[in-house]
């Protein structure tokens, strides 16, 4: 976790949670993108395009949409768009998915 | 104060779409010096901003709303668009890049027996020019595309139709076009065009360009740029939007159309699918750019969902828009306009994107002085 700044007078931090990011625990801070929580914890891909390339956060609000993941179920999820939440389930996305999944 | 001489080419080409960079690209390797001028970046109007799909059929609305004496005139067209379609396929081999050109056929689809007649004497006409494509019944179309809603009566298969990739495209072209080496200056507008003894001088945001011979391909800009020269085309430019969802499993194999209502829809190699149909957008009233419509986007989305269900659990990421090229006739204009001799205009309405690459074999022929074995005449500058 050495991947957040420091503690100090302007840096301030919400409570800890756990998340799973394919089934592995995963702490994190209310307050946190699951693209943040992922980069601390040195996960840059977060899913593969059709021909198998990684991508990643490019963007970082919500433009691009190469950060992709199934969170809680839900495919193609923005994960710099949506915050961390105790108990979240977060999977990395390989490739393309069923319409309405 | 004496000004600098004009820089001189053999060929100056106005306008970097993909009718300009294609007729770069065969002029550069026919050896002329060609310089081609863009007041933004290539390929990022009409070019950039299309849906990608290779139309081969006469389009289903203009059949009914202006009728089949229209569409015999507008028939030429059909032998151009397929060789387009076929130079679509040569092109990914030429370059040597995956243009994402897939032609798995085009439907279109109709949902009430009121629609047949006109499907079927669309047929007749497409086929009396050279096109393969059928009239299918409910039982074919279903089992051709079992993505289908189940109330889907019948409707036609063009054979050569598809899509390709426009994001691909354009940097492609326009990468091949230098490297045979036409001289691409980007963010160079177009400013004043004189005639010059017998050429002409074109001066620029950047400098003055003199060359014997001037091929137009500025889109919905053409009549700006041929005014000046007291030329008047009727060519507009309609704003026009298009949606993409998030990329899904692949769920849509062809080019679907709808007899009942403006639809193209179709889904990308990577993944999305593409709907549009040629809905209008709205006109900026601050900017005077396209805006997205809402209300068309909703009911483009709505039509679109009725004939292929399952693509309403796609979400939709955005919709985007631009300035499509317009013809009062809807026929392309190409050709040397009558008393300027060395200047050339060309322009695809509607479906340039699929005709680019006949456009630019043309265009670069008449510019270097050669008359094509296609018959121009229907799509003569001087027929208006
Ligand atoms: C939303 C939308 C969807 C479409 N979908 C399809 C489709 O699915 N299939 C299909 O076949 N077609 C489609 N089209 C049509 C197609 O995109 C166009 O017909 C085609 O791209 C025209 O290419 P072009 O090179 O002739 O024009 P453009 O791409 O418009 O290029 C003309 C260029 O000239 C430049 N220019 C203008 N004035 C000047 C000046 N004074 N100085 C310098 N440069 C200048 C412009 O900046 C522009 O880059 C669509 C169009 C739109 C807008
Ligand atoms: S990083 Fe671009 S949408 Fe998330």
């Amino acid at each position: 976790m050495g991947r957040r700044l420091p503690l100090g007078p302007a840096i301030e931090r919400g409570p800890a949670v756990t998340i799973t990011v394919d089934g592995r625990a995963v702490r994190a801070h209310a307050g946190e993108t699951v693209a943040a929580a992922l980069l601390a914890e040195g996960v840059l891909a977060t899913r593969t395009t059709v021909g198998g390339a990684p991508r990643g956060v490019f963007c970082g609000m919500g433009v691009c949409f190469d950060c992709l993941a199934v969170i809680d179920g839900v495919p193609n999820t923005r994960t710099c768009m949506t915050y961390v939440r105790d108990g979240m389930d977060v999977r990395l996305q390989d490739g393309l998915t069923p319409a309405g999944s | 104060m004496t000004r600098r001489p004009p820089e001189r080419f053999d060929v100056i080409v106005i306008g970097g779409g993909l009718t300009g960079c294609l007729t770069a690209l065969r002029l550069a390797q026919a050896g002329a010096a060609v310089v081609l001028v863009e007041q933004y970046d290539i390929g990022t109007q009409a070019s950039g901003r299309n849906a990608g799909s290779l139309h081969g059929q006469i389009q289903h609305e203009p059949f009914v709303v202006e009728g089949e004496g229209w569409a015999r005139e507008w028939a030429p067209c059909l032998g151009l668009l397929k060789d387009a379609i076929a130079g679509w396929h040569a092109l990914s081999d030429e370059l040597g890049v995956d243009l994402e050109v897939r032609t798995k056929g085009g439907l279109l689809v109709a949902d009430d027996p009121a629609q047949m007649p006109a499907i079927e004497r669309k047929v007749a006409l497409e086929r009396e020019h050279g096109i393969d494509s059928q009239v299918l019944g409910r039982d074919e179309l279903l089992a051709l595309a079992p993505y289908l809603d189940e109330r889907v009566v019948g409707g036609e298969l063009c054979p050569i139709e598809g899509k390709a990739s426009p994001i691909v495209a354009a940097p492609a072209i326009a990468g091949a076009a230098a490297g045979a080496g036409a001289d691409l200056r980007r963010h160079t507008p177009v400013r004043a065009l004189e005639r010059d003894g017998n050429g002409f001088v074109v001066t620029t945001g950047r400098g003055r360009l003199a060359a014997r011979r001037v091929v137009v391909a500025a889109g919905a800009d053409i009549p700006r740029i041929t005014r000046m020269l007291g030329v008047d085309l009727p060519v507009e430019g309609p704003p026009m939007q298009v949606n993409v969802t998030e990329p899904v499993e692949p769920l849509v194999g062809h080019l679907v159309y709808y007899a009942g209502g403006r639809l193209t829809l179709k889904q990308a190699a990577a993944g999305s699918l593409l709907i549009g149909g040629g809905w209008p957008a709205r006109t900026h009233p601050v900017t005077g750019r396209p805006a997205v419509d809402l209300e068309g986007m909703r009911r483009n989305l709505a039509i679109a969902r009725s004939v292929v269900p399952a693509i309403g659990g796609a979400r939709l990421l955005r919709t985007w828009c631009g300035v499509n090229n317009a013809t009062p006739d809807q026929r392309p204009i190409i050709g040397p306009v009558d008393g300027i001799d060395g200047l050339v205009v060309g322009t695809f309405p509607f479906l340039g994107f699929t005709a680019s690459p006949v456009m630019g074999d043309l265009l670069a022929a008449l510019a270097l002085g050669r008359a094509p074995e296609r018959d121009l005449a229907p799509f003569s500058p001087g027929r208006f």
